[in-house]
């Protein structure tokens, strides 16, 4: 933000900016931010993600988008190119090829060029591909960057060819580039991310000037003084925020307490949610949206959605796709509204299909199209096209269907409106801010996380989790939180059907304990409600 | 025409902290009880309780519901002797929505009334808003919803139905409340604000609080129990005249000409809120607002900040000194609970059985308590009881003991003096009527209803 604001006052062009975040949310969150300061008539800088733009690039060139594959869709692809793979071997051969692209080999190995051809032939792309693609252009020259000034976000998570692609973006004597980034929150290791961006950086332009940004305005000085205790040496930010922090650890019988406490904390800092709660409880001036509840594994998320429902606290979790979304599901209903002309029909050229074929379902299409790009044989075979066809079932044809799609539609713009305790995972978190996260679940080997494996009690195959990476993702959800803390573990814990006991995360246990304001759960609370009074 | 007395916001036994035998025919028996006609059916977003009214009423077409059988309501306030009829009792689909969202940097803790013109209305707009959040856990389900956003999904559904704000001025949950509401109404509905025409004034003002406040010149000012108990229904209602009809009522609201009309509201005695005055409970002192600028909201025994109250909020807000009543805004009648009248005769709690005996008795020999406190004639009942005949008397005629509430204290109304009583007691009688020597005095809580000058005269 600041940057920008200096460029701009610099008397730069904001069209020649281009700023580059980790995150779709994060994007808009920094969009919304701008828009708030911008001057009047003067145009945004492009604000987006770095697959945002491949594509918008991809769509330029070939003159239409591509259809993009899920990772879900792109990883059942991998498998019937490879059909001589199963199972670990299937899963280990899919990481590592994936990881490899992203360290920048395009066609690592046969197993890929499989892969690829499977796509090529059914005009299919993935993420990866969109990205590569960029690239080759720019190798080739066929790309030349129109951007003065690039400006990352997170750049520490960035790939390799991630790193080669905004690079590039910026030229080759890396004028006008701009980054940001903190290795202590480097979590994406898994996923291709380069461990020491920095050198890298400097390798390539060693004359880029490098800032240190001790300074910290989002968390109270406690919050920020805990986190910083993981690391040795201890990094010496200086925090801007005065007031107080919050600082809490539980220790409960099981989970069920763990989210009931929760629940109850959550109640308090709304102020209640009925008279009779803001008549007794403390002065609470939270809105549901101010808090966050984040856990280091989605298995942890249905439980407390539960119990936070119960308690009448408006949450939200992440939420799959529905399926009309996919986009060839959408062309196939482009197809039938078309054919049967039915409302809401673009002008665009779809692919022509009989109207007797369209009017028998979803079912008949797939034997007409059968592996007509853009679908091809597995498509019929996914679990998105087998919701098509329950969906036309169950709405009784097409016209249900459609009228059930707009409905959603509607819905999910209004859902997307309402604002809502978040509940997700650490990763889901990075970039956001909260003035008050919850940590619940901070058992060791689930934060540390110790692998699946591990905590269903078998022997540890999927390889030994990365303890600096995991004491990391710790940083970045302590960080998450302007002014109260609330951390909780539980003595017994239901996870993938086996009762665990573990004990409290070597994490937590690292930090200095007498800052913290420590309670443990005996036996169950009871809370009657009582009669409530308007005035 | 015909006179009718709407209640139209009520809880069922769905919503938190309420009487868990709140069912239709609960409700029903306590309505006749009571005398009113029409109804809330409160709660119809929640999925049993929808379910419960399905059951249990029958769709007519004037928009309304009526219970389907008509049973046997004795059952259901079994201290009651005497016939009780639902025979005439209608229903309004009504519900409660509990917003809490961010806005303009605040948080916003809004409670809205939505009312629907038909069951199938009812439903769509239940289905949308099952989508924002969770309906299954409350009667009034909590939805981070922006009220704005309520406001237009209500719109969509039917061009019939509509939204009134919930007691405007409650500190805590309301559009203007001190804790957390807007400062303007358009603040909050923004290009929508023209489609609420009715505002309910809640148990913690009157209308002639809002009549301090031009702004609201223009909105219909209703009155409702916000009932969770039978024993509450109607403590707060409104007064109709002519056609029972949801279109009926929703004209007669936005003030046009039609086969219904509005004539006003039953209230509350506000003072009895105990957030009515500013003050500090620990140190005793309840303030005035114009009392409370002058010392700076400082508490004059401790010099801590003193709790505002909600006559506070309104001068806050407001750019009248002196309540004015706007032209074509009806009147009102401010009354006290039957119960707490008897209460305060007979000298035992409102629960005692003592006090329950009489209660029955009066409704046994008068009819329905509304009647009994606005209309059966003073004579009537010196018939049965001069104190409470005179009881009436004085209440009737704003004659009354405000003990004002504040800072968490509840407020008193009562109708005599503890000597009166105290007299009464010993046989005397002492003098009834105009010839009453009483001084109902320059209590604090109630110099601001009156005209400035007067007011200077008592300052003097």
């Amino acid at each position: 933000m600041g940057r920008v604001r200096y460029l701009l006052d610099q008397g730069i062009d904001p069209q020649g900016m281009v700023i580059l975040t980790f995150t779709r949310k994060a994007a808009r969150e920094l969009k919304e931010r701008l828009e708030q300061s911008w001057p009047q008539g003067v145009a945004l800088p492009k604000v987006d993600t770095i697959h945002a733009l491949a594509l918008e690039y991809w769509t330029q060139v070939m003159g239409e988008a591509p259809t993009i594959l899920s990772e879900e869709s792109a990883r059942k692809l991998f498998a019937v190119a490879n059909p001589q793979l199963h199972g670990k071997a299937l899963k280990l051969a899919w990481d590592e090829q994936a990881l490899a692209r992203e360290r920048g080999l395009r066609i690592p190995n046969s197993l890929t060029q499989n892969f690829l051809d499977y796509k090529a032939r059914f005009n299919l792309v993935d993420y990866t591909d969109l990205l590569e693609f960029w690239m080759e252009h720019v190798e080739l020259g066929q790309y030349v960057t129109t951007y003065n000034h690039v400006l990352v976000d997170e750049v520490q998570d960035l790939s390799l060819l991630q790193l080669h692609l905004v690079t590039s973006l910026a030229g080759k004597t890396g004028h006008g580039f701009f980054a940001i980034g903190d290795p202590n929150q480097a979590i994406y290791a898994f996923r291709g991310a380069v461990h020491d961006i920095e050198t890298m950086l400097l390798q390539q332009w060693p004359e880029t000037k490098r800032i240190h940004l001790l300074d910290n305005y989002r968390s109270s000085k406690g919050i920020l003084d805990l986190s910083m205790e993981l690391f040795s040496p201890r990094p010496m930010l200086v925090a801007h925020v005065e007031q107080r922090a919050v600082l809490a650890l539980l220790k409960a019988q099981n989970a069920l307490q763990e989210a009931q406490w929760i629940g109850t904390k959550i109640l308090e800092l709304l102020g209640g949610t009925s008279h009779w709660q803001a008549d007794h409880g403390q002065e609470g001036a939270l809105s549901p949206g101010d808090i966050a509840v984040l856990v280091r594994l989605k298995a942890l998320i249905p439980p407390l959605a539960k119990i936070l429902h119960e308690h009448g606290i408006p949450v939200s979790v992440p939420e799959e796709e529905p399926f009309f979304v996919d986009a060839r599901i959408a062309l196939i209903l482009r197809i039938a509204n078309h054919v049967l002309g039915l409302p809401d029909t673009p002008g665009e050229d779809i692919p022509s299909c009989p109207e007797h074929i369209v009017e028998k379902g979803p079912l008949a299409m797939a034997v007409y199209f059968s592996a007509t790009p853009p679908f091809d044989e597995l498509f019929w075979k996914s679990s998105v096209f087998s919701d098509l066809v329950k969906a036309f079932q169950s709405f009784g044809g097409w016209k249900g269907l459609m009228n059930m799609v707009r409905l959603e539609t509607d819905l999910c713009a209004i859902r997307s409106k309402a604002q809502k305790v978040q509940i997700m995972t650490l990763h889901g978190a990075k970039g956001l801010e909260f003035d008050t996260v919850f940590l619940p679940g901070l058992e060791e080997g689930i934060l540390p996380f110790a692998g699946i494996d591990m905590l269903l009690g078998k022997l540890a195959e999927d390889g030994i989790p990365d303890m600096d990476e995991e004491r990391r993702l710790f940083y970045v959800g302590l960080t998450r939180a302007k002014h109260r803390l609330f951390m909780s573990h539980c003595v017994h814990r239901k996870i993938f059907g086996r009762s665990l006991k573990l004990g409290l995360s070597s994490f937590v246990r690292q930090l200095p304990q007498d800052v913290l304001q420590k309670s443990t759960f005996k036996q169950h609370v009871h809370r009657s409600e009582r009669q409530l009074s308007l005035f | 025409m015909q006179n009718f007395i709407a209640d139209l916001h009520i809880h069922s036994k769905f919503s938190r902290a309420t009487s868990k035998n709140l069912t239709s025919h609960n409700l029903a028996a306590w309505a006749a009880v009571k005398g009113i006609s029409l109804l809330a059916t409160g709660d119809f977003t929640h999925p049993q309780w929808m379910e419960h009214i399905q059951r249990e009423l029958e769709q007519e077409e004037t928009g309304l519901l009526r219970l389907k059988h008509n049973p046997h309501l004795e059952q259901e306030v079994p201290w009651f002797t005497g016939q009780l009829s639902a025979e005439n009792l209608r229903f309004i689909l009504c519900t409660e929505i509990s917003s809490i969202y961010k806005k303009g940097g605040k948080v916003r803790k809004i409670h809205n009334l939505v009312f629907m013109p038909h069951l199938d209305a009812a439903q769509r707009f239940t289905s949308r808003l099952g989508a924002v959040g969770n309906l299954h856990s409350d009667g009034r389900p909590i939805l981070g919803l922006d009220a704005r956003n309520l406001l237009e999904m209500v719109l969509e559904t039917d061009p019939q139905a509509f939204v009134v704000p919930a007691h405007i001025w409650t500190p805590w949950f309301s559009l203007f409340g001190s804790k957390s509401g807007f400062d303007r109404l358009e603040d909050c509905f923004e290009d929508l604000s023209s489609e609420i025409f009715a505002l309910e004034t809640g148990l913690s003002s009157d209308p002639e609080m809002n009549w301090l406040w031009s702004a609201l010149d223009h909105f219909t000012l209703i009155s409702n129990s916000d009932a969770h108990s039978g024993e509450k229904l109607g403590r707060e209602a409104n007064v109709f005249s002519g056609e029972m009809s949801f279109s009926g009522v929703r004209s007669a609201l936005q003030r046009k000409k039609c086969a219904t009309n509005f004539l006003g509201t039953i209230e509350f005695y506000p003072e009895e809120g105990k957030y009515f005055l500013d003050g500090h409970r620990k140190c005793n002192v309840a303030l005035e607002p114009l009392d409370t600028i002058k010392v700076q909201g400082l508490c004059p025994e401790c010099g801590k900040q003193l709790t505002r109250g909600v006559l506070s909020r309104i001068f806050e807000l407001s750019d009248r000194q002196v309540p004015i009543q706007p032209e074509n805004q009806p009147h009102f009648s401010s009354l006290v609970p039957l119960i707490e009248i008897v209460s305060e005769i007979v000298g035992t709690g409102p629960k005692a059985k003592k006090t329950l005996t009489m209660y029955e008795q009066l409704l046994r020999d008068f009819g329905p308590e509304l009647d009994i406190l606005r209309i059966t004639p003073v004579e009537e009942l010196q018939k049965s009881s001069k104190i409470l005949a005179e009881s009436i008397r004085r209440m009737r005629q704003g004659q009354v003991f405000r003990h004002s509430g504040y800072d968490g204290e509840y407020g008193r109304i009562s109708m005599f003096t503890p000597q009166e009583l105290q007299e009464f007691k010993h046989g005397r009688m002492f003098s009834f009527g105009k010839n009453s020597t009483t001084d109902f005095g320059d209590e604090v809580g109630l110099r601001w209803r009156r005209p400035v000058t007067e007011r200077d005269k008592t300052e003097r």
